[in-house]
């Protein structure tokens, strides 16, 4: 049987984002995997370089929308460790609210879009309407629903009420219950195991040689989780369990979402009857000399902003690392071995995001001749961007 | 061979390791600096970063991880500052270690790590587009995000590849 | 109105085109299909394929590579075809003016009828860009303008 090369993107239904996978297939099995990032570049470290922290913090995030409570949160924690400040314990406190807040939806959004590229589309409605309970929490504790700036650099913007700390308690142990109802479902529905279980399996030594983050190598049974290893904001004050699943399939991967989402809203109540009173935001000065580094564990994984700042308003260099980033090696080896039908399957229990991957690339205009050396980016709008 | 403290309560198993980790490599290590209890920076040798990340692989084999591959560009200084970041996950160790090293930026020129950390290719991959630094030995070195009609030899990240902003004055 | 015209306006079959965005518009898309706010009661599904749309939904800011796909799906579908850019960084680039690597909005690559601003548009502006767009196709709208 000869080996023909299959190519899925940039623009696919079971594809979000433009990316490209050529697969080399023989018959119906994946022998090999090219993947062909870079689509979803936009400049963004080029860009950081000329902004200062306040719409630094609106670039950062707009890296990933679905993540982006992590990514401006990765931000302050980076500038604020340049700048030397230190942040007042009832921001630390309402920041982890809205940053759990912000993983459930992820992971309930990945859920949904996990079963409707299997098919069960009924799986998918239940699962985003569910969500829509989380959305309206989120967007009555910060402005938004999706894009919110609520994390700023010193502290939050917005304090929480009485009333909406009530509300929250009331909602979140009924959601608590559905979700355990939707365990049960993705443990025992034929619909469900049959396409995951026993589908991309890869053993945690080998995610942890090629540097997968995230539930990607929790569920391979490697306790690596960022709240655990290296704390930050509150997580060192409240309890909770790392999730790990042993078995390394795409069905562990999936089932170690679900039981996250069930710990957080234990985190998130925690979080609301302990939090302590005083101011919630701190001034941070406008030139800052020094390093700062920021890890945070984003839905997908570990996400790191490192930032470098040499006394003016703008940064020296900035540097940030998501997670589908270190992920790409790890699901070109989970491919090997199986059939066409599992791709998708295997593509979503990883979460990709290639909004967060590609954002370094640089996509740029018809440079014809390119015999400069060096060529201020300037010079080429002038003469090639054709308007 | 300084060691700079930011922070006083460090705990004992991380002094510990930074102290059996000098021990090794006597004159490869030229300071070590400890910025939080689970943070430290250590700034080494030319070209001893092979030795020293194999060394960490083959004592930490079960739980650390490269977690990236980052690069400074000071153009004032005349060299790159490559940066190797490692976690440590032990239950009893958890660290987080920089390795830096410097690079001259006329010939930035380093051997690749893949074949100790097969996770570093595309790390290594885009520090050699945005920047050009060439990773000798590393199996497929070309472009990952640039299009195919960028010209050769333009790095974009580089100091000297200016971004001109429109300024819009907002007041 | 004829019978054709009636049936346009019925069922308008959407495929959906991420561009290179943060994703943020693109999950409020499928947000409006979801049992919240239900744009299928318009008659709307979201197609796979450009041979069987009649709207895009653009979604993202604009970059080089993908340009040169966006016009060949934009191509691929059969005429009358109508596009939508849906939030601020489809409509005029967003945070990322100034950088060139990115497209100042959508209408310089392809020809918009619609456009819905927000970062991101709400489910109910979204819904209402496509009301919009469905009363300008009533009016005798054939769309594009090349």
């Amino acid at each position: 049987m000869s080996t023909i090369s299959l190519i899925i993107g940039p623009q696919h239904p079971a594809l979000h984002e433009a990316e490209r996978f050529l697969f080399k297939v023989e018959g119906e099995t994946v022998i090999d995997v090219i993947p062909r990032i870079g689509y979803m570049h936009r400049g963004i470290e080029k860009l950081m370089e000329t902004k200062t922290f306040v719409e630094g913090l609106y670039l950062a995030e707009r890296i990933c929308g679905i993540c982006n409570v992590a990514h401006t949160l990765c931000f302050a924690e980076a500038v604020e460790q340049a700048a030397d400040v230190e942040v007042p314990p009832r921001a630390k406190y309402l920041r982890v609210i809205a940053h759990e807040l912000n993983r459930l939806h992820s992971h309930l959004l990945l859920l949904g879009v996990a079963a409707e590229l299997m098919g069960f589309e009924t799986l998918f409605m239940l699962f985003w309407r569910d969500r829509e309970l989380v959305m309206s929490l989120f967007e009555e504790l910060t402005g938004n629903r999706v894009i919110s700036a609520y994390v700023r650099v010193g502290g939050v913007t917005r304090d929480i009420s009485p009333t909406l700390a009530d509300k929250m308690k009331d909602k979140l142990p009924k959601l608590y219950k559905r979700i355990e109802r939707y365990k049960k479902v993705l443990s025992e529905d034929p619909t469900f195991t049959t396409r995951t279980m026993d589908v991309g399996y890869i053993s945690g030594s080998k995610l942890l040689a090629l540097g997968a983050v995230g539930p990607t190598i929790r569920g391979s049974g490697v306790k690596i989780d960022l709240r655990y290893t290296d704390p930050y904001e509150a997580y060192d004050e409240i309890p909770f369990n790392v999730i790990t699943y042993k078995e390394g399939d795409s069905w562990a991967r999936y089932m170690v979402r679900v039981d996250e989402c069930l710990e957080l809203i234990n985190i998130v109540l925690h979080a609301l009857d302990h939090l302590p009173q005083g101011p919630i935001c701190t001034k941070v000065p406008r030139t800052i000399e020094g390093e700062g580094e920021g890890r945070v564990e984003a839905p997908r994984g570990e996400v790191l902003h490192h930032t470098i700042w040499r006394g003016g308003v703008t940064p020296w260099r900035h540097r940030v690392r998501t997670p589908t980033y270190a992920n790409i090696p790890g699901v070109c080896e989970m491919f090997k071995g199986y059939h066409i039908a599992d791709i998708p399957v295997i593509l979503g229990s990883i979460d990709p995001c290639f909004a967060c991957t590609d954002r370094t690339a640089v996509i740029l205009l018809d440079i014809k001749s390119g015999t400069k050396k060096t060529m201020t980016i300037g010079e080429i709008k002038k003469k090639y961007w054709r308007r | 061979m300084a060691v700079e403290s930011r922070v006083e309560n460090i705990p004992e198993k991380v002094s510990k390791f930074l102290e059996e980790l000098r021990k090794e490599f006597k004159d490869k290590i030229l300071s070590v600096k400890i910025l939080t209890p689970t943070r430290a920076e250590v700034k080494i040798a030319r070209n001893s970063h092979k030795q020293i990340i194999k060394w960490l692989r083959n004592r930490f084999a079960e739980s650390s991880y490269l977690v990236t591959i980052n690069t400074v560009d000071y153009i004032d200084r005349g060299d790159f500052e490559l940066q190797y970041e490692i976690q440590l996950a032990e239950d009893d160790l958890k660290l987080h270690l920089t390795l830096k090293m410097d690079i001259p930026r006329a010939n930035p020129e380093v051997e690749t790590i893949t074949d100790i950390v097969p996770g570093a290719l595309l790390y290594e991959c885009e520090n050699y587009e945005m920047f050009g630094i060439r990773f000798i030995g590393h199996p497929a070195l070309g472009k990952v995000f640039l299009p195919e009609d960028w010209p050769d030899n333009v790095y974009p990240l580089r100091k000297e590849v200016k971004l001109i902003k429109k300024v819009k004055k907002v007041r | 109105m004829g019978i054709v015209q009636w049936a346009r306006i019925k069922s308008p079959w959407i495929l959906h085109f991420p561009s290179p965005g943060c994703n943020g518009c693109d999950i409020e898309v499928l947000a409006a299909l979801t049992p919240r706010y239900d744009v299928e009661r318009f008659g709307i599904l979201l197609k796979p394929s450009p041979r069987h749309a009649d709207i895009l939904i653009v979604t993202g800011a604009v970059s080089k590579q993908v340009a040169k796909r966006l016009k060949r799906i934009y191509e691929q579908m059969p005429e009358p075809k109508f596009v939508i850019a849906v939030g601020t960084c489809a409509v005029n680039g967003n945070v990322f003016q100034g950088s060139p690597f990115v497209y100042e909005g959508v209408d310089r690559v392809i020809p918009v009828d619609v456009y819905i601003p927000g970062c991101p548009p709400r489910p109910e502006a979204i819904i209402h860009g496509i009301v919009t767009l469905i009363k300008k196709i009533k009016g005798g709208g054939n769309g594009g303008r090349k």
